[in-house]
């Protein structure tokens, strides 16, 4: 990389601090939506497998059911109840912005920390819901 | 498929995902013990069977229209990006086949 000469290029402010650099809410939920969704596209061979298992006879159903209720499995169901209800919520304000519903920076602001936070409950809530 | 086309199965599909996540999560709450013959049975009913149909069509369309529009964004060499397009693809075509595969041997 050749070196840039100070006197010609102008001097652009780089500020990369992670540690300095805050994401507003409505990106970190753009982001998170995101990560979600490649996590849901993931998980859908792994749970093909299991689905096609349970339906391949007694045997198989309780050996899908083992396996489910197993702690592999319990995890990787609280990561993917938290990324479903995430992506639910906000796949939701999506469709409102949309129809221009709640664009305004504040109440768009909010409803991402809104989304955020139903998110999280409503997926420890399914988790719960399902496991327990 | 993309553009307007793309945007409008996005949000088609979302809507109808939406409201099937909601009822399968409450249905699959309320039911207190499965068996095989039960689950079988269940899944080969009819009404159930149609909207698991149009689920997993709507789940593969979403997924694929949301999967190819992150790799577009964050894979930018061309070779690399074919390869993860085509890793999506069979990804997505491999689970909605095995799955259509085992639900036609109950129903």
């Amino acid at each position: 990389m050749p070196l840039r000469d100070h006197k010609t290029t102008p001097k652009r402010p780089v500020f990369l601090d992670l540690r300095r650099i805050h994401f507003p809410p409505s990106a970190i939920a753009s982001i998170a939506h995101r990560v979600t969704g490649i996590l849901m596209i993931l998980a859908m061979l792994p749970a093909t497998w299991l689905f096609a298992l349970s339906l391949s006879g007694p045997a198989g159903f309780t050996r899908a059911g083992d396996l489910l209720t197993g702690l592999p499995a319990r995890m990787a169901g609280l990561l993917l109840a938290l990324a479903l209800a995430h992506h639910l919520f906000a796949g939701i304000r999506y469709l409102l912005l949309d129809v221009d519903i709640g664009i305004s920076r504040i109440t768009a602001r909010r409803s991402a920390l809104l989304v955020m936070g139903v998110g999280v409950i409503a997926g420890v809530g399914l988790w719960l819901g399902l496991w327990a | 498929m993309s553009g307007l086309s793309a945007w409008l199965i996005q949000r088609l599909s979302a809507l109808y995902l939406g409201a099937f996540t909601v009822y399968a999560v409450i249905r699959l709450s309320l039911a207190d013990s499965w068996t095989h013959a039960a689950w079988s049975a269940w899944l080969a009913a009819p009404l159930n069977a149609v909207t698991l149909w149009l689920a997993v069509l709507a789940l593969l369309l979403h997924a694929w229209v949301g999967g190819r529009d992150v790799l577009l964004d964050y894979v930018h060499p061309t070779g690399l990006r074919v390869v993860m397009l085509t890793l999506l693809a069979g990804w997505l075509l491999g689970s909605g086949i095995w799955f259509g595969a085992a639900l036609l041997e109950v129903m």
